[in-house]
């Protein structure tokens, strides 16, 4: 316990406070500009066991601000170097070393086995997946972002009250990708990702020692070059039913796709090939009295109760179905442009050939 | 009123090219910001007065400090 003496020291604090950073489990997702500064803080503070993923290997563009690392490290992956390191840095941390990049498997396996998730990602998908599972998994999570000079930071699902936020509460679609650059576009000075990571790490400190202090709910920005900070107080939006809420509905979304990773390369007419693909939902815009009735699992919505209930179009491949193909078509035409992101399509002749293809394919 | 742009919105909006004060809600702004930046047609913006986020039938005030915040990517 010499070693954190001045932790100690700190009114507050003291062994107890200590003992719960030896307790404490923290799973970091990326190991980039603002994961490295997060790990080699917590390794130094004394946590107990930190989770380190990223997929990535070590650049030479990363070496300005990625202080870990060394020329001898380039092209090694990320964690494995990390882990090298941090261990000669505080042999008492017990390290778990995830050498790949976060998907919905991996994060609903891996979260409940940490107290805290910190976001160090520089991607939407990643972050709108992390934020889906924390939720289902009631875990606070702390993120943060840069954009060049600029720095934004909070905690997600975490406070002393019962109103909790979360990052679809502040955004709760991603933007189109293209359109945000990121550091590798917009360029980024090594101090900006840095600061932003210790502010993170601060952050921790807060929740686990310091509670009554946190503000909670709370979106943190920074100006590094004007120095200029606002902060910006999140109030919980009306629960939409359209997020992925439960394990399977994450398991089977797209968050790549969702966040505009992906291009739209899937059916673009109405040339369907069968047998269809396992993970199209059938959507059967007929009346329910209509007859024959689809024998397969689909989703029954007559197309007039199609705008209210377009929240229920969770797959993001849809064939839309109907008697003779007309109204099929309609649905098609009403969602491409509500649901932009999705793989629509729609059978464009009779209920009879379609059964015909589906059962002969 | 005290309009400050954050991140990416910096770069896409002109400050010059908005008249800021002749817009009743944050609604009818944000329709007008769509439509004359096409470029952040599909970027998602927080609206924030006095540090607090509000809707868009927010009403503006003149002396109000408005915050225009997008979501960051780097890390």
């Amino acid at each position: 316990m010499e070693r954190y003496q001045r932790h100690i020291a700190i009114e507050g604090f003291g062994f107890n406070g200590q003992n719960t950073l030896k307790n404490t489990s923290i799973l970091i997702i990326g190991a980039g500009g603002l994961g490295v500064p997060i790990m080699q803080q917590l390794t130094a503070s004394g946590f107990g066991t930190i989770g380190l993923m990223d997929g990535d290997k070590v650049a030479q563009s990363n070496l300005p601000r990625q202080l870990l690392y060394d020329e001898q490290d380039v092209d090694k992956m990320k964690v494995d170097v990390a882990y090298q390191k941090l261990k000669i840095l505080n042999s008492e941390v017990n390290f778990n070393i995830y050498p790949f990049f976060l998907n919905a498997e991996k994060a609903l396996e891996l979260f409940p086995k940490y107290d805290i998730i910190i976001d160090a990602t520089d991607r939407f998908d990643a972050r709108y997946l992390i934020n889906d599972v924390c939720v289902l998994l009631q875990k606070s999570w702390i993120y943060g972002a840069v954009s060049q000079w600029e720095g934004q930071w909070s905690v997600f699902n975490f406070s002393n009250e019962n109103e909790k936020t979360t990052y679809r509460d502040l955004f709760p679609f991603p933007p189109k990708t293209g359109l945000m650059p990121d550091c590798n576009s917009q360029g980024i000075y090594a101090t900006v990702p840095l600061l932003v990571g210790f502010f993170m790490a601060n952050e921790l400190i807060k929740i686990l020692i310091y509670p009554n202090e946190l503000q909670p709910n709370t979106l943190f920005y920074y100006h590094f070059l004007k120095n200029s900070q606002h902060s910006l107080k999140i109030k919980p939006l009306s629960k939409n039913s359209s997020f992925p809420n439960t394990a399977n509905e994450i398991l089977n979304f797209d968050y790549s796709f969702y966040c505009g990773y992906k291009s739209l390369d899937y059916m673009q007419d109405s040339d369907l090939i069968f047998p269809l693909d396992e993970e199209v939902t059938i959507i059967d815009v007929r009346q329910t009295n209509e007859l024959p009735r689809l024998p397969m699992p689909c989703l029954e919505i007559p197309l007039q109760e199609l705008p209210t209930r377009i929240d229920e179009l969770k797959s993001k491949k849809i064939l839309f179905v109907c008697q003779s193909g007309k109204r099929s078509k309609v649905a098609y035409e009403l969602c491409k442009s509500l649901l932009p992101l999705k793989h629509l399509n729609y059978y464009s002749k009779s209920i009879e050939e379609f059964l015909n293809k589906y059962h002969h394919a | 009123m005290n309009i400050l742009l954050f991140g990416i919105l910096s770069e896409y909006i002109s400050k010059e090219q908005v008249p800021w004060e002749t817009f009743k809600t944050v609604g009818e702004l944000e329709l007008f910001l769509r439509n004359q930046f096409p470029i952040i047609q599909n970027i998602p913006i927080q609206f924030a007065v006095n540090q607090q986020m509000v809707s868009l039938d927010y009403k503006l005030n003149e002396n109000d400090e408005l915050v225009l915040m997008p979501p960051f990517s780097g890390g």
